[in-house]
């Protein structure tokens, strides 16, 4: 009896086809589940799945699957997958984009979206809005207006927001013996309070202010101080087509608060904040401009100290404008255009901005959409969660703060402000002792050039 | 009586098996070489004469990218900085790698142990690499300047001074040494110990017989290290992305990290891929000129030179 045996030359080719079989079968492109969601969106089961696109933090993921749930259950027939993209949160949203396989609705700030919208890529709102008479989403506000609509029409809802005030360490105001901040208190105030509170006691050094940090160290978070006694360093905050850096109003707002008070030792340089050591969550910090994420620092189980801080918000000084020109950040969702159930996406994004997405949005501690949400659902949990007292002051900044830039790709934020651009290198000049006027006189005609380069490529 | 013609004959069976059989095995290496790598390479050499912000179709623009990366600024200073990091740093690399093998290469108790440790920074994950260096580097508390201050000498402020950051980079960069240091650990051992003893001999000194014998032989692992090496500093990234971001003031915005920004930040992934492929070919010429000019002064053995054939 003979018995047939695989030859090793057999068995070699068999196991090779195998292997370029699977590689074949691995390297196949994937369905796009953009292409494919049509499809999804008529099920057999009648469930249409949308998909979530959301910041990559742990708070998004309690946040949005909370509100997921919550879809869920008013709506069986639809179903959220809450979709993170931690790390380099928009490379990946544009390599959806660029890959056609964005998720339906995609979490925005609302500087960053517009050059989404201008190449087509999202779907307005306002068909939607009309129809299910929502527009009380939106405040009648400047700023909301500004980061929400795109040439008249409405692209991005209200998720949450952040602006940014002054925190105060209430233990150093008294200890320097100068009373605690007030709404409408003024920058001669401020000022005082920086230097009375800045020094050194029992071999440790006090400082009156930081701001020289990481994000902290940048134009976005200097708003105010260019911005309370009038200036505007735009003609629009809204594509904008000329630069005017060089108001006085701005270089001296500059000058103090990114220069003067490093120079001096009034404010740790930025090399001193990057160790972490040094802040007003460590407490030998009087004051900062902060937004609501930073109070987890500040007291509770996440707090930089044990025990946390005695502290408290405030609104920014107030300049000869009288106002609260800070920062006041506004972040939502968009709607892709290649969503293929513009009404479920919809549907998703009215569940967000419904007083019970906002109260699961405030639980999982972020800011709420509205100035009215902000004091009635966040404000009271915030506070007590986080042991201070004045919310009010976030609230009040939602409703008179405004933007940097909002422009399209080429003279949005990241390119007059982000790593390399000429606001990046002026504010690192200025960081380290470069006058205001000059680094900003050597940013200034850099900036125009943007501008126009921007505007003659528009057409 | 004339030879008939003979017939061309194709390949055999067997020999026609073997070819399907070597295909078929070089296939996965090849579809992933095709799709992963030559593919993308040609869509971005595409995408050089090409406005493409990722959002929309590609738009012809010609030559438009290249004009003006020949007049971009920051293409000629990030250019400066790569090129700073990379002559600098190799040569210190080669040299602190070498003197490690040098060391590692006596019989030494824990000689194994030593060449683990030297290796294991190589295979650190860069986040956590970069993270503890910008601790290290820290102007207040950071280790450096805590050895500085114990020496009586001011702290610097490394990564915060335009004139510094380089520096600083390339500090930390001889901390991967590692595997350069194992290929010249391998090159010494590979130096015949005869001809150390012949030198000996002939009452060559340690030095002497180092310059002399050892050199000369380890010359083609030298040259191996210096061509990796620059081409390895030249695509640096890693470290300037999460610790400077390119600052302080551009001056460690390197070729690859403003590819980067181009491509994801600024909506100019045209312009990124002809600064890909510029970055491309200076690497290839610096490779060429490193292989002509290493034909005057790496040893071979083995090798005949043309005047004595």
């Amino acid at each position: 009896m003979s018995t047939k045996r695989m030859s090793r030359r057999d068995f070699l080719r068999v196991s090779g086809m195998s292997v370029a079989g699977l590689a074949l079968v691995a390297c196949a492109a994937p369905v796009a589940p953009g292409a494919s969601s049509g499809a999804e969106s008529a099920p057999s089961d009648g469930v249409t799945e949308i998909r979530l696109g959301t910041w990559g933090d742990t708070t998004d993921k309690t946040v949005y699957e909370s509100i997921a749930a919550y879809i869920s259950e008013i709506n069986p027939k639809l179903k959220v997958t809450v979709e993170q993209y931690p790390g380099g949160y928009y490379e990946k949203v544009q390599a959806n984009f660029a890959a056609g396989t964005p998720a339906e609705v995609i979490y925005f700030q609302g500087w960053s979206w517009q050059p989404f919208a201008d190449k087509d890529q999202l779907s307005a709102l306002d068909d939607f809005v009309n129809r299910d008479s929502a527009s009380a989403a939106w405040p009648d506000i400047p700023n909301y207006n500004d980061n929400t609509l795109w040439y008249g029409k409405r692209y991005m809802t209200v998720a949450d927001t952040g602006s940014v005030v002054m925190l105060y360490n209430k233990d150093l105001f008294d200890a320097a013996e100068i009373p605690q901040p007030t709404t409408g208190w003024t920058y001669a105030d401020f000022q005082n309070a920086v230097e009375k509170i800045s020094g050194e006691k029992d071999g440790a050094k006090t400082y009156g202010y930081a701001q020289a940090g990481g994000w902290n160290g940048t134009y976005l978070r200097s708003l105010h101080w260019m911005r309370m006694n009038g200036g505007l360093e735009w003609d629009s905050i809204v594509e904008p087509k000329q630069s005017k850096w060089m108001q006085p109003e701005i270089l001296e707002g500059l000058q103090y608060t990114v220069v003067d008070t490093v120079a001096k030792g009034l404010c740790p340089s930025p090399a001193t904040i990057s160790g972490g050591g040094v802040s007003l969550a460590t407490g030998n910090v009087g004051m900062v401009m902060e937004g609501p994420w930073y109070l987890s620092s500040l007291f509770g189980p996440d707090a930089a100290v044990e025990g946390g801080i005695n502290y408290d918000a405030v609104e920014p000084p107030v300049g000869s404008t009288g106002a609260d020109e800070t920062i006041a950040e506004i972040h939502g969702h968009v709607m892709a255009k290649a969503a293929a159930d513009p009404d479920a996406a919809w549907e998703v994004m009215k569940a967000i901005v419904s007083e019970e997405g906002q109260k699961r949005i405030a639980a999982g501690g972020r800011m709420c959409s509205t100035p009215e949400y902000i004091e009635s659902l966040w404000a009271p949990l915030a506070q007590e969660k986080f042991n201070f007292s004045n919310a009010k002051a976030y609230a009040d900044s939602m409703r008179t703060g405004r933007n940097p830039i909002i422009s399209g790709a080429g003279a949005n934020y990241d390119a007059v402000a982000g790593p390399s651009t000429p606001l990046a290198v002026a504010w690192d000049a200025m960081l380290a002792g470069t006058s205001a006027e000059e680094a900003i006189g050597t940013a200034q005609p850099l900036l125009q050039k943007i501008l126009d380069d921007y505007w003659s490529k528009k057409g | 009586m004339t030879a008939l013609p003979q017939k061309r004959r194709g390949p055999s069976g067997v020999k026609r098996a073997e070819w399907r059989d070597g295909w078929l095995f070089a296939m996965p290496f090849l579809i992933g070489v095709v799709v992963f790598w030559l593919g993308p390479m040609l869509y971005s050499l595409f995408l050089v004469t090409q406005d493409w912000d990722m959002l929309g179709p590609p738009r012809f623009v010609g030559l438009l990218n290249i004009t003006n990366a020949l007049n971009d600024p920051l293409v000629s200073k990030s250019l400066y900085n790569t090129a700073f990091y990379t002559f600098i740093g190799v040569p210190l690399q080669l040299l602190i790698a070498l003197l490690l093998a040098l060391a590692l290469n006596q019989k030494l108790r824990g000689r194994a142990f030593y060449r683990t440790i030297f290796y294991l920074p190589a295979i650190t994950p860069a986040v956590a690499f970069a993270v503890v260096w910008m601790q290290i580097f820290n102007a207040d508390f950071g280790v450096f300047n805590n050895i500085l201050r114990a020496l009586g000498l001011p702290g610097v402020n490394w990564l915060f001074n335009p004139d510094i950051a380089k520096p600083a980079f390339i500090l930390m960069s001889l901390w991967t040494v590692g595997p350069q240091m194992v290929i010249f650990l391998a090159g010494l051992q590979g130096v015949p110990v005869e001809l150390l003893e012949a030198a000996e001999i002939d009452g060559a000194n340690s030095w002497q017989r180092f310059w002399s014998v050892s050199i000369p032989l380890l010359s083609p692992v030298i040259f191996f290290n210096l061509v990796i090496g620059i081409i390895g500093s030249f695509q640096v990234f890693n470290n300037a992305f999460i610790m400077t971001n390119g600052g302080p003031q551009n001056a460690t915005l390197f070729v690859v990290l403003y590819v980067y920004l181009n491509g994801f930040r600024f909506f100019k992934m045209g312009y990124a891929a002809t600064l890909a492929w510029m970055l491309f070919w200076i690497i290839m010429i610096f490779t060429a000129f490193q292989f002509f000019a290493g034909n005057r002064w790496v040893y071979y053995e083995g090798k005949v030179d043309k005047g004595t054939e």
